[in-house]
């Protein structure tokens, strides 16, 4: 509890500090909003042109895309400095956060807050919104079924943060990960807005493994839409979020131990 | 002549120091092309795509994922942005050098270093995963290196332009990351052109992204022939124009304001 109070302070400070530039704030607001929705015209193209996508119709798929954009919004705006990290091994910036009498992650988490991604959570939402109205309307899912989506959502932004915890962890070793990115993040999660079914086997495999985006949304929304799956993928899409997370940590605080200065 | 020769050669060594890291990004974005590509065959199975079935949709997004390393993943302002705030634009001006020429053949080196360890790795991955697409008329060759090379010096063009505005103001991050956005979204990158939705694809066909993507896929899936250069051609005759027209305002307030 006291950690998250600190974790509050931090993001409070980075927030006014943020909040100094406003044209700046307004113009990466407006960008990141463009980004978004370029990602959503491709997913309007396909719908509207093909009506369904491996048997999943607009608003089915419209549910994976909008879990997908607010477990990524929220990830993205609240662990900013996590998706940068190997910054700090290449300029030896790292020697600062082991200094601090609280745990290195903790200060990183609380720096750049960057409330403008909020936005790309924001646009999921409505997409989730649409879709979940249109859902329940169609008697596909319940009060207690939306609910749960929301939870899920949020819950899911773990899966992206452990991915991330995983990838700048490795800076510790190979330096330099910016460049693994794409691989580890971003493709990834581009792959959790459509249904896993689409993908060759290996790739269901690896995205329901080591690189489990899967569990963000498609594992507990396959159960809930009648696709298949069993009730224990609804508890098992935010466990293994935890589990996820609890050994990206672990394995944080091994690089940690590993971590030694450039010297400089 | 040799001058210019000799800066993209300097470009193409700089690169080559750093192959790990490239390789590393390709394995992303292979994963990238293999997943779009089992999106469009899991959509095009489902329904009428009019000329784009699912092997020719295939071939048209890893053709794209290959021309991205060529045409549009450049470096914000092809580096003048950079240059300005150092100041060392005013020496790269005093050359004797034609300074439009100099940073776009500079970027060459970068554009054919890309094609050995970027473009081909990946043209490979594809090819294993879903066969190569062999124009069947032998005509198509040439009006594709056509297509490619007007693409390559579109975009190069318009990262110039970006570039160039890093002389009037310093956010020109903005404008970077705005042209990339579009260089993906209107340019048939993902989805062709007349397969978006209705005010896009109107919009999409006139601006200079089109010749990016969607034209050059266009050719080498001999879905249009020599007609779909004339976009292409326009805008890489309207963009060199712009340019110079741009250079030469950007050079007089150097000259008169020192920078």
């Amino acid at each position: 509890m006291n950690a998250l109070r600190l974790y509050g302070r931090l993001a409070a400070a980075s927030l006014r500090a943020r909040m100094q530039y406003k044209m700046d704030f307004l113009m990466s607001t407006f960008l990141y909003g463009m980004l978004t929705v370029s990602d959503f015209l491709m997913l309007a193209a396909i719908m509207l042109r093909f009506r369904e996508v491996g048997g999943w119709n607009i608003y089915e798929v419209g549910l994976l895309y909008g879990m997908s954009w607010i477990a990524m919004g929220l990830y993205r705006t609240f662990a900013p400095e996590l998706h940068n990290f190997d910054r700090y091994i290449v300029y030896g910036e790292f020697d600062g956060l082991l200094v601090r009498p609280w745990p290195t992650l903790l200060t990183l988490l609380g720096r750049n807050f960057e409330p403008h991604r909020l936005g790309a959570a924001v646009q999921g939402g409505i997409i989730l919104w649409i879709s979940v109205s249109h859902l329940t309307q169609a008697g596909v899912l319940d009060g207690l079924d939306v609910a749960y989506i929301v939870a899920a959502s949020i819950v899911g932004a773990l899966i992206p943060f452990g991915l991330s915890l995983f990838t700048a962890t490795l800076a510790f070793w190979v330096v330099r990960t910016g460049e693994l990115q794409p691989f580890t993040m971003y493709a990834p999660v581009t792959a959790s807005q459509y249904p896993l079914t689409v993908y060759p086997r290996w790739l269901r495999l690896l995205l329901s493994s080591i690189l489990p985006v899967a569990f963000i949304n498609y594992i507990p929304a396959q159960y809930l839409l009648g696709k298949g799956g069993s009730v224990w993928s609804l508890v098992a899409a935010p466990a293994f979020g935890v589990a996820f997370v609890t050994v990206a940590y672990a394995f944080w605080r091994l690089g940690e131990r590993h971590y030694h200065s450039t010297g400089s | 002549m040799s001058a210019y020769v000799l800066l993209a050669r300097k470009a193409f060594r700089r690169n080559l120091q750093y192959r790990a890291a490239h390789m590393a990004n390709n394995l992303g974005s292979m994963i990238f092309g293999l997943i779009y590509i089992a999106i469009w065959q899991a959509a095009a199975r489902g329904g009428d795509a009019g000329p784009y079935d699912a092997q020719t949709l295939a071939w048209w997004v890893a053709f794209n994922q290959v021309m991205l390393w060529v045409a549009v993943f450049l470096p914000h302002g092809l580096g003048i942005p950079e240059a300005v705030r150092t100041g060392a634009v005013s020496l790269e001006m005093l050359r004797p050098l034609d300074y439009h020429l100099l940073v776009i053949s500079r970027e060459l080196g970068t554009v054919w270093y890309n094609l050995w360890f970027r473009t081909l790795p990946l043209a490979l991955v594809f090819a294993l995963a879903i066969g190569v697409y062999v124009p069947q008329n032998p005509a198509t060759y040439p009006l594709l290196v056509c297509g490619i090379v007007l693409a390559v010096y579109i975009g190069l063009c318009q990262q110039y332009l970006v570039g160039i505005s890093a002389f009037w103001t310093v956010e020109s991050r903005w404008a970077w990351q705005l042209t990339n956005t579009l260089q993906i979204v209107l340019s048939g990158f993902m989805v062709p052109i007349d397969l978006l939705p209705a005010p896009f694809n109107h919009v999409a066909r006139v601006l200079p992204f089109a010749p990016l993507h969607h034209d050059p896929a266009s050719i080498y899936l001999e879905l249009a022939g020599a007609e779909a250069l004339l976009w292409p051609f326009f805008w890489a005759v309207a963009l060199t124009l712009i340019c110079r027209y741009l250079t030469a305002k950007a050079r007089r307030k150097l000259e008169v304001q020192g920078g």
